[in-house]
């Protein structure tokens, strides 16, 4: 019995550490990037699912029998590098690029997998972004979809799902399978959702849509039975200067996230109807500590950008 | 300063395009005639129009219900027509939510079609979703003057159009430019601005004011003075030009560090100090979301 229970105890551990295995280094650069943290990795999560991290940003990648779903190829230098170190880890061919959104930074590059004959893939109004406003470093998408959308390469597959706008108007939830893990790009990165975040501006941000799009999520990886969120930059832990790499976490992350985003949203909406002025509310808020214990690694001057942010949106509804 | 103060200018231009100038305050809301049909009203730091005519009357941006409320008066009052059309200029509910109080005339309410993703699921019950949505050009005769709303792509959030009072040769530019000047944004946080589709919105606008050779524009905000000289169209593209080889510059020269922040100490400030609200904080926050704007391209 106390067998049985100490299993149960290890499994849950398990789903409460986003599955906790071990993450197999498989190369990595020789130039550092930040102490012990080199400029770039790449790591096995399993048989079907690596991840390549390129200086703060991270895509995954799937091999399956039939071929190699690549995502987000990042810039030309880190897709050149990722495609060398694919030759040594597999002979299938590169046959999809997928992408999460359509911010340039994570999407430049793709150029070395489209030569091979991969079909891009990507949520339509990612193209018309493009379209709009064209890269010469972005490959254009062969293949969009509105809502849903399943790359199969055999036994390994890349689900995407599209939850409305929320950073940029394209951006997709992938989902692995069969490994059952979640990377939501720009967001959501382990090991903490309530870490300060990067870009305070929410630039290019659908706030209005922030918490159904990561409540849609959450409710993804109920229904899957999502092991794990990885990440799509580096990030911290407890506080900014201590920096991990942060591959993989726990689904609990996504929901972090959300409280996150609701915490600021309430803190801004209770200094507006306490009649504070709106060019007011970001000092008030920080002169009060609102969220100071809560938010890790709290920023003063990228809070105040938040809560400017913010007491716009709720004064607009943008 | 390449902000010029174009009051008494602005007074002159009304004498000389034979406009009347009256002042009416009524409550909180101010009215003030351009023309025979044309009518600024200012509340809550923003102001809207109204357009009559014998049969129809629209106004553009109802702002609140008070607002409103002081609009149907001052119609009433004036022996105008009661509103028939609602214009919303973009999606911004601290610009429309007085819709509701001309529901007895059952006004078309029009809107651009982007503005339809903010208005879905609306979760501010004070704004009137649109009966009409529109994509590139809506036009609304009411005889006496015909208002020509054009769409120039994401601007100022994502649905923000520009009306054009035909016969009185006039623009409405509800925000980004200001008729006393080029100057700074009054929100360095820029929350609203669409970097990637902004020059081509300033370069279809110009071409509008050249082709229909239109002088003068009414801005939406309270604070500015009634009409503006439309080449100020031109000067405010050139600051955000500016400000986006400044960004560039700063790329290239190594000067943006891991926050992408950038050391504008190190950088030539001359030609952007000259225009009007320059500090140096706003710089900094101005020239953050553009170098993420050419990181993301969005």
């Amino acid at each position: 019995m106390i067998k049985k229970i100490l299993v149960l105890v290890f499994i849950s551990l398990q789903f409460a550490c986003g599955g906790n295995q071990d993450l197999i280094q498989v190369a990595e650069s020789d130039r550092p990037l930040f102490g012990k943290i080199k400029f770039w990795e790449i790591e096995q999560l399993s048989d079907q699912l690596y991840a390549f991290r390129y200086t703060f940003y991270r895509n995954i990648i799937l091999i399956g029998d039939d071929g190699i779903i690549v995502t987000d190829p990042l810039t030309p230098e880190a897709a050149s590098i990722l495609n060398d170190e694919l030759k040594k880890i597999s002979d299938k061919p590169i046959k999809y690029v997928a992408y999460s959104h359509s911010h340039w930074d994570h999407v430049s590059g793709g150029q070395v997998f489209k030569d091979q004959g991969a079909t891009f893939v990507a949520h339509q109004q990612c193209l018309q972004n493009w379209l709009e406003n064209p890269s010469n470093n972005v490959v254009k998408p062969d293949q969009v979809f509105a809502n849903e959308y399943t790359i199969d390469v055999g036994n390994s597959a890349l689900e995407m799902y599209y939850f409305g706008p929320s950073h940029d108007n394209c951006r997709v939830v992938f989902l692995t399978q069969p490994d059952r893990y979640i990377f939501i790009a720009d967001d959501a990165n382990p090991p903490n959702g309530m870490n300060m975040i990067y870009g305070a501006g929410l630039a290019d941000t659908y706030i209005f849509n922030l918490v159904p799009f990561f409540k849609e999520a959450e409710s993804l990886a109920r229904k899957k039975r999502a092991r794990g969120v990885i990440g799509s930059h580096m990030s911290f832990e407890n506080e900014p200067m201590n920096l991990v790499t942060g591959t993989v976490g726990s689904v609990k992350v996504i929901k972090e996230q959300r409280k996150f985003y609701e915490l600021v949203i309430k803190e801004v909406k209770r200094a507006i109807d306490q009649g504070i002025a709106p060019d007011l509310i970001p000092e008030y808020l920080i002169e009060k500590g609102a969220l100071r214990e809560r938010i890790i690694g709290f920023d003063e001057d990228k809070m105040r950008v938040l809560y400017r942010r913010m007491t716009n949106y709720l004064l607009t509804g943008e | 300063m390449l902000r010029i103060r174009f009051n008494s200018f602005s007074l002159l231009v009304y004498i000389g395009l034979g406009l009347s100038f009256n002042l009416v305050y009524a409550n909180s809301t101010s009215f003030e005639e351009v023309n025979g049909q044309v009518v600024i009203f200012k509340n809550l730091q923003q102001q809207g129009l109204i357009i009559t005519g014998e049969q129809r009357s629209v106004v553009i941006d109802p702002i609140n219900q008070d607002t409103a409320q002081e609009i149907k008066s001052y119609l009433s009052s004036n022996n105008k027509s009661e509103i028939t059309d609602i214009v919303y200029s973009h999606s911004h509910w601290d610009r429309i939510t007085g819709g509701k109080i001309f529901g007895a005339s059952n006004p078309n309410i029009i809107a651009q079609k982007n503005c339809g993703l903010y208005f879905s699921g609306i979760q501010n019950k004070k704004v009137v979703d649109p009966t009409v949505y529109f994509d590139q050009i809506y036009e609304i005769n009411i005889g006496e003057e015909i208002i020509k709303l054009h769409y120039f792509g994401p601007s100022h959030g994502e649905c923000m159009l520009v009306a054009e009072l035909e016969k009185s040769k006039l623009l409405f530019i509800p925000d980004l430019i200001s008729t006393q000047g080029a100057s700074f944004p009054t929100d360095p946080t820029l929350p609203f601005l669409r970097p990637s589709t902004l020059n081509a919105f300033f370069d279809s606008l110009i071409e509008l004011i050249t082709s229909k050779q239109i002088d003068y524009f009414i801005s939406g905000h309270e604070t500015d003075i009634a009409l503006g000289p439309t080449e100020i169209v031109s000067q405010q593209k050139i600051f955000w030009e500016l400000i986006q080889d400044m960004a560039i510059t700063a790329e290239e020269e190594g000067l943006v560090d891991l926050n992408n922040f950038i050391a504008i100490e190190k950088m030539d400030l001359e030609g952007i100090k000259q225009y009007e609200n320059y500090n140096e904080g706003d710089l900094v926050n101005i020239l953050r979301r553009y170098t993420s704007f050419l990181n993301m391209g969005r």
